[in-house]
């Protein structure tokens, strides 16, 4: 058997048999989350299929439409239950994304745990490379490949989506659309890095804890900012300074929200990181 | 070479110090049995030798590395098994070939030779395995990756009687002068005839730290049906007579060391005298 004897900080060859032990051992459960991400959405798109079926199948029995309405309307419905698909697909894959993140550091979850990690002759940076690789990278491409497999149901089962190459198109054109594209991504993934500094503080029933103390914290916030605007906020000079902000200005706005979520996103996987590498066996929410 | 000088260390929330200004001294090719009642702070000495915890004050090194660190080169060159072990339920030829190659020293004859002593096959699935046997079989890795430390926390807790014996053979075998078994229990008759270092603590530091020889020199142990007359400084009594420790003369037989005798007389009479005789 190849032994690793390197000693540098970040070694190739021992994050790759880091990532062969982890895939060795924990494969049962990678399977298994594997199957629920995609089995979700394809019980999803069955649902949809199954609906949009019926509905289509109804117009037709009707028959009350001429040829041309009546291939305009199923079209429409296709859309519509397409549509919804996606719709919901995108809600439930921010959900799949908080539970991934809640799932980061599950391999803290209890103090024998936590020494059979630790103790895994690795660097500190290739664990926590390994742990946001198969559940940040690789939990992300798992849920948008189960969106596809359940699209992919939908369009065998009725046809659901004709993408509009002139509608992506004219997307792309549109100004800013570059600042929106990423600050939805941004916004998207902020869910999941969250989540993992969620389940580096708590381990255990990660995602429930992480969601009350978000909940908290949301509810908190929009009480303070509400007191505030009702001490503080001169609501007319606010609006005639957002009416200054003329068409050449808005990427002004767009940038900070950008920077605003990358820095989140980025100081969500810094604390993290610093958790991981204080983490002693015997956890307790603040230890140094 | 494995050195703690004034070593502290407080659990979060704990009032106390688990371990207070602790030092303490080991040089490789030992097997050290690390006694102390519940609470002694055993297990803590373990856990902050291996990197685990990071203590409150003090130096810890081993070989050269601070453990808290938790740098690659020094994981590979320590094994801990703890008192409760995790491990997935997969072939125990997975489990090797997943973690053998971050062990240097890994030897497959070693392994194949622990598990002979252990009466287990090198083709059984974890899974299907009881606790004890699970044990055996991380006790059976432990060993054959020959790390030149091996921190063991009860590993004969959930071994039977024979497994015990298993143990101590295996242990022995695997033993060189590069390495360093330090052994954390309460079942000190399981260690009978493995150690040839015994150290004592508790939340003070250390009661006891002599070598099994230099034990041996010092003092006599026996059991008989009535108590010698002289020199007896620990005793208790058994069904059909007593157990006792005295202090050795020069013209009696050197005895073997009972552990069980020594370690409730250190805890029964401090300071030490007897050693600093």
């Amino acid at each position: 058997m190849e032994k690793i004897e390197s000693n540098k900080a970040f070694s190739m060859e021992r994050f790759s048999a880091l990532l062969k032990s982890e895939l060795s051992v924990n494969r049962g459960n990678y399977i298994k989350l594997a199957i629920a991400a995609i089995g979700v959405f394809a019980a999803l798109a069955f649902l949809i299929s199954f609906n949009a079926g019926m509905s289509i199948h109804g117009l037709k029995e009707t028959a009350e439409l001429t040829g041309r309405d009546m291939s305009k309307t199923i079209m429409d419905r296709q859309t519509s239950y397409g549509t919804m698909y996606l719709a919901i697909s995108a809600w439930i894959f921010v959900i799949g994304l908080s539970v991934l993140g809640s799932l980061t550091f599950s391999n803290f979850s209890s103090k024998k745990k936590r020494i059979s990690s630790i103790m895994i002759p690795a660097s500190q940076i290739e664990k926590f490379t390994l742990r946001l690789f198969t559940y940040f990278v690789c939990g992300t491409l798992l849920l948008l490949l189960g969106i596809f497999f359940g699209l992919g149901i939908c369009q065998i089962a009725f046809g659901a989506w004709s993408p509009s190459i002139d509608a992506i198109i004219d997307f792309f054109n549109m100004d800013y659309s570059g600042y929106i594209i990423v600050s939805i991504i941004l916004a998207v993934l902020l869910s999941d890095s969250i989540y993992a500094l969620g389940s580096s503080l708590w381990p255990k029933l990660s995602w429930i804890k992480t969601w009350v103390v978000m909940m908290v914290i949301q509810w908190a916030g929009a009480f303070f900012l509400m007191i505030l605007a009702a001490i503080h906020i001169n609501w007319e000079s606010l609006f005639v300074f957002l009416d200054n902000f003329n068409k050449d200005n808005v990427w002004i706005l767009l940038l900070i929200v950008v920077a605003i979520l990358a820095s989140l996103n980025i100081a969500c996987w810094c604390l993290a990181w610093r958790r991981f590498r204080n983490t002693q066996i015997i956890q307790r929410f603040m230890t140094k | 070479m494995i050195s703690l000088k004034n070593v502290s260390y407080r659990y979060t929330g704990s009032k106390r110090n688990s371990i207070a200004d602790f030092s303490m001294e080991l040089s490789s090719g030992k097997i050290v049995g690390l006694l102390g009642a519940n609470g002694a702070g055993k297990s803590t000495l373990l856990y902050l030798i291996s990197g685990l915890l990071r203590p409150t004050a003090g130096d810890v090194n081993v070989n050269g590395y601070n453990p808290w660190d938790r740098n690659p080169a020094f994981l590979s060159q320590i094994f801990l098994v703890p008192e409760e072990i995790d491990i997935p339920s997969i072939s125990l030829e997975s489990f090797v070939k997943a973690y053998s190659p971050f062990y240097p020293n890994f030897s497959e004859e070693s392994l194949k030779e622990a598990l002979f002593h252990f009466n287990l096959s090198p083709d059984i699935h974890l899974g299907s395995l009881s606790m004890g046997q699970k044990k055996k079989a991380f006790l059976a890795f432990a060993l054959a990756c020959h790390t030149p430390v091996l921190l063991m926390d009860e590993p004969t807790n959930g071994l039977d009687i024979p497994g015990k014996s298993e143990f101590r053979k295996a242990v022995v075998k695997t033993m060189n002068d590069e390495r360093t078994i330090i052994i954390s229990t309460h079942q000190v008759r399981d260690l009978d005839q493995l150690l040839d270092h015994v150290t004592i603590m508790d939340n003070n530091g250390i009661q006891l730290d002599e070598s099994i020889a230099a034990l041996q020199e010092k003092f006599t142990f026996g059991l008989a049906p009535v108590l010698p007359e002289t020199g007896v400084i620990w005793s208790e009594p058994i069904m059909g007579g007593y157990a006792y420790m005295k202090m050795r003369t020069p013209d009696q037989q050197e005895t073997e060391v009972n552990l069980e005798a020594l370690f409730n007389y250190i805890y029964t009479r401090k300071p030490i005298n007897a050693f600093q005789a």
